[in-house]
């Protein structure tokens, strides 16, 4: 099998289930805002940081510093949470963050919403056994938020350049 | 003091690389490049999941510079390569040189497989090579329908960024 399947099907699965559900659901029913080619992007990046973090700091070495669900394996939920929850949570802060235009003080009281959010999810995911602790806690987790979302901001940042830069060059090299 | 050498040598490495795309034809934009890059590194990242811990194929040697040497090969080198690919691939006109570019980089890559086995960054279990040729075709075809599927959104997109 390529992917492993959950030992039992409990909280756990539930909780990456459900995120799904409403982060489609919403990623569903929000007016559309970026252009097409700038959404897929965005969603690229979101998702191959949530990967890379958790390559980084989930796997038995160097730093083992959580497991997720069930087992080591790299479970079909392994695969759902990683490849669209994280990249759809990001894309959802990304949006309302230029959507609402965030400026000034007011990003500093965005990006702290955003962390509390995040934080509370993570505990609400540890309570139902979607994260197992090994040499982490929530203080560290905070700050991972930090970087995050301010990465986060950067991508929007890269890729709206990228995109700009395309829309005024592309006449230039019709294919 | 080895794990500082090998950092250095990595962000030297890149900086090459970097200049070297920066300075190659330029026949993919910003955008293009970013998202293939990326597209690579989590496409990377997700087989190599797979490969290690459902299949047992493979196992990431204990040892701190190996481990962020798979990183940068997976992170950085290969999806540099596999964009410079891109880039030549729809710059060239005629089949058989893009035939003879695809088997090129299949065996470039497949070499790179050999040398990060050989050099210990991972151990491979029941590794067979021709595992590796197709694995790099199925990638190479996987990036080129990426970069068609994201030249359509770019031409779909009328909204203004």
């Amino acid at each position: 099998m390529i992917f492993s399947t959950p030992v039992k099907f409990d909280e756990n699965e539930w909780f990456v289930l459900t995120g799904l559900i409403i982060f489609l659901i919403i990623f569903w029913r929000l007016p559309k805002h970026f252009p097409p080619a700038l959404t897929f992007m965005i969603l690229l990046f979101t998702v191959n940081l949530g990967i890379t973090a958790d390559y980084i700091l989930a796997t038995e070495f160097p730093f083992d510093a959580y497991d997720a669900l069930d087992t080591a394996k790299f479970d079909l939920f392994d695969f759902i949470m990683s490849n669209i929850n994280y990249g759809l949570f990001g894309y959802v802060f990304i949006y309302f963050y230029d959507k609402w235009h965030v400026r000034g003080l007011i990003r500093f009281l965005y990006i702290a919403f955003w962390i509390a959010l995040s934080v509370l999810m993570e505990f609400i995911a540890t309570k139902l056994n979607v994260f197992t602790y090994n040499d982490w806690n929530l203080r560290y987790s905070f700050i991972c938020y930090l970087f995050i979302f301010a990465y986060y901001i950067l991508v929007l940042k890269i890729g709206k350049a990228a995109f700009n830069q395309y829309k005024n060059n592309s006449f230039i090299r019709e294919r | 003091v080895e794990d500082i050498t090998m950092v250095l040598g990595a962000i030297i490495f890149i900086i090459i690389l970097e200049i070297f795309l920066i300075r190659m034809r330029k026949n993919l934009f910003l955008i293009e490049k970013l998202s293939i890059w990326i597209f690579l590194s989590t496409l990377n990242q997700n087989l190599l999941d797979i490969a290690i811990s459902n299949l047992n194929l493979l196992e990431i040697t204990n040892s701190q510079q190996m481990f962020w040497a798979s990183f940068f090969n997976r992170f950085l080198l290969i999806p540099f390569l596999i964009i410079l690919f891109v880039d030549i691939f729809f710059a060239l006109t005629s089949s058989v040189k893009k035939i003879i570019l695809f088997v090129t980089w299949i065996v470039l890559l497949s070499i790179i497989d050999r040398a990060v086995m050989w050099v210990g960054i991972l151990n491979y279990h029941k590794w067979e090579t021709w595992w590796s040729l197709v694995g790099w075709l199925c990638i190479l075809i996987a990036t080129l329908g990426c970069r068609k599927f994201l030249h359509y959104l770019l031409l779909k997109g009328k909204v203004v960024a």
